[in-house]
């Protein structure tokens, strides 16, 4: 794999602020182990103390423990080019009335990546005056598809309605 | 006006998050389609306007004292900052929002709303400056004369009387039933009080406007107040009505323009002043004018005001003022301590367009007399010497302190322009010859009364003034003139 396509395996990986916030750290954790003292070297025990699991086997799985150690222009480039395409993904926020669900998380973030662009990751955020749906904020832009919005416009638009029920004359 | 958050949130479809705040400059990240000048409601409801714009950033200038929080979302608005005009303003004392700061008289609601920002009006909207705008003070109106339309500055140290003479101005001119509006940028708030007890004292608080911003207000109301004032004053030039603006003052308008600059990291220009300083200024100077209306020409007469320090006239914004304006009424605070008023220097003050408005007789004063009091200067350095004068020095001099009597006007707010006429007439002529200082002070008390009380002495001193074209004319016919009542 050349450095393009392990980064690109990499990206397919972060779906939301967490993960890569995560990929981040375990890229700063990577690079400064490069300079410590030789033994035994496993780059999956040094991410598993810093990151998760799943995060830690996505690098052991494009890094070869030796490969990014000897070499070090050419991990450094690595690990530059990485970062630099880490920084540059733009967020998806989405405000929901509860936390989302792995499943929910999938979901939303194959159809992101299928329908709008793969260098974009999801911010969740949790609020419960939304009551359902969601509010979505994009580069600047914003679209309210809550249930609270609905509700208001709803209301809004028959207020007549309501006022002539409370005063019948 | 009140604005709805989450109704801009949803109608323009655009957030912003703040970023970062600099006192009154709020860093905004988001907001796409911000345009400049566009006005963004914060989540709290206080509302900002855009002053600046990058590639991730838009720069917001608040107009609430209140702290902006970090990670707040922002609203576009989708229009420019827009106030309330009308008559509905007349005796009410605002902010430059447009809301009344004196919560026992709001401002009515109403329909009529402008854009504070606007381009000038070119040059076939303008009419040539043709009518004087009397200040009713005799030494400005003969020797200094304002045209109704023209930009003149008024500038002088603290405490030289120019806000009296403002206010004359102002008292005079609403009189004859012009429109009056009074901007008061960054003072205190006893000053703002003084100048509503003054356009009380006056009676013409009803038809006056305030504009006014406090030296605690933020540095995004006080920038506005010029430009609300301005806005107002257009509104009334369009229909159909003349306006007497004063803008006090520049100065501390030049210096908010300044902070807001640094707040902003522009790089700053001679005296850390912004480079487009002076297009600030000009382009609000510009709004005012004498304009071609549907019935005639209608004017916004603009004073702006400049405070120097120690009678230093060459500062850099002074300058600037001095340049963009058609003339300047400099206030000397020797003169104010000597105990003239006005105070002004009439050597060191300009009127480029006033002398166009006047009548043959009044151009034939200002062209006799200034020349005169400059010899009549030369002459009293001279005769500091102590040397003995020789009697036509003597003439000069004595006739130089008739001139001065008759243009202090300590008292008198106000004198009606061809009254001012009658009074050098006989300051300038043989009647007044040999008489004391009291003397002369008590013969103008007497012709201003008689003038005010008595109508059919009033018609007949009008009538003469208007067949005089000279000064020479002028003082033949006081001799014979009957001042007694009829």
């Amino acid at each position: 794999m050349n450095v393009k396509e392990k980064i690109e395996l990499i990206l397919k990986h972060i779906r939301t602020a967490e993960e890569r916030e995560e990929v981040e750290g375990a890229i700063t954790v990577l690079r400064e182990s490069r300079y410590h003292e030789s033994g035994s070297f496993d780059i999956g025990e040094i991410l598993r103390e810093k990151v998760s699991r799943k995060i830690a086997s996505i690098f052991q799985e494009v890094i070869a423990s030796d490969e990014y150690r000897k070499d070090s222009a050419t991990s450094e480039i690595f690990f530059s080019e990485l970062e630099k395409s880490v920084r540059a993904m733009r967020p998806l926020s989405i405000t929901l009335a509860v936390e989302p669900d792995e499943k929910t998380i999938e979901r939303a973030s194959s159809w992101v990546t299928r329908e709008v662009g793969k260098d974009i990751y999801l911010v969740f955020k949790r609020d419960g005056r939304v009551l359902g749906g969601a509010e979505l904020v994009f580069a600047g832009r914003y679209r309210d598809f809550s249930l609270a919005w609905r509700l208001e416009t709803f209301f809004w638009a028959r207020k007549e309605d309501v006022r002539s029920m409370i005063h019948p004359s | 006006m009140i604005f709805d958050f989450k109704e801009y949130l949803n109608r323009t479809g655009e957030i912003g998050f703040v970023s970062k705040t600099v006192s009154s400059l709020i860093f905004v990240e988001g907001l796409p389609g911000a345009t400049l000048h566009e006005v963004v409601v914060f989540e709290s409801g206080d509302i900002g306007e855009v002053i600046a714009l990058s590639s991730s950033v838009v720069s917001v200038l608040s107009f609430s004292k209140d702290p902006v929080r970090v990670g707040m979302r922002v609203a576009r608005i989708g229009k420019n900052l827009q106030i309330p005009v009308g008559e509905r303003l007349f005796g009410k004392v605002i902010n430059p929002l447009g809301r009344s700061i004196d919560p026992g008289r709001p401002v009515p609601s109403g329909t009529e709303f402008r854009a504070i920002r606007k381009s000038p009006p070119g040059i076939i909207d303008r009419a040539i400056i043709s009518e004087q705008c009397e200040t009713g003070m005799a030494l400005i109106d003969l020797l200094m004369p304002i045209g109704k339309g023209q930009r003149e500055l008024v500038l002088g140290d603290q405490k030289t009387g120019k806000s009296m003479v403002l206010m004359r101005t102002l008292l005079s001119q609403v009189t004859q039933g012009a429109v009056g509006i009074y901007a008061v940028i960054g003072k205190g708030k006893i000053a703002i009080k003084q100048v509503e007890e003054t356009l009380t004292n006056f009676g013409i608080l009803d038809r006056v406007i305030t504009v006014v911003t406090s030296a605690d207000d933020g540095p995004g109301m006080m920038y506005a107040t010029p430009y609300s004032a301005m806005t107002i004053a257009e509104y009334f030039r369009d229909v159909g009505r003349n306006v007497v603006l004063v803008l006090d003052d520049l100065s501390t308008h030049a210096r908010i323009v300044r902070e807001i600059a640094l707040l902003g990291k522009r790089f700053p220009g001679r005296n850390s002043y912004p480079g487009d300083i002076f297009y600030t200024h000009a382009s609000l100077l510009e709004r005012a004018g004498n304009f071609s209306g549907k019935n005639g020409p209608v004017s916004i007469t603009c004073l702006p005001v400049a405070e120097t320090v120690q009678g230093d006239m060459t500062g850099y914004i002074i300058t600037n003022l001095m340049s963009m304006t058609d003339g300047h009424l400099y206030f000397d605070h020797l003169l104010f301590a000597e105990g003239r008023r006005p105070a002004v220097d009439v050597f060191l003050s300009v009127t480029r367009v006033g002398r166009q408005t006047q009548t043959p007789l009044r151009l034939e004063i200002g062209r006799t007399v200034i020349p005169f009091l400059r010899k009549a200067a030369d002459f009293r350095n001279f005769a500091s010497f102590g040397s003995e004068l020789g009697p036509h020095i003597k003439d000069v001099l004595e006739k130089e302190e008739r001139l001065n009597e008759f243009f202090d006007q300590t008292v008198y707010h106000t004198i009606p322009g061809n009254l001012q006429l009658i009074l050098f007439g006989f300051a300038w002529g043989e009647i007044w010859r040999g008489k004391t200082r009291m003397e002369v002070r008590i013969e103008i008390q007497k012709l201003v009364y008689s003038y005010a009380s008595d109508v059919a002495l009033r018609k007949r001193m009008d009538a003469y003034i208007s067949r005089c074209d000279s000064i020479e004319s002028l003082l033949t016919g006081l001799q014979q003139f009957d001042f007694s009542k009829k």
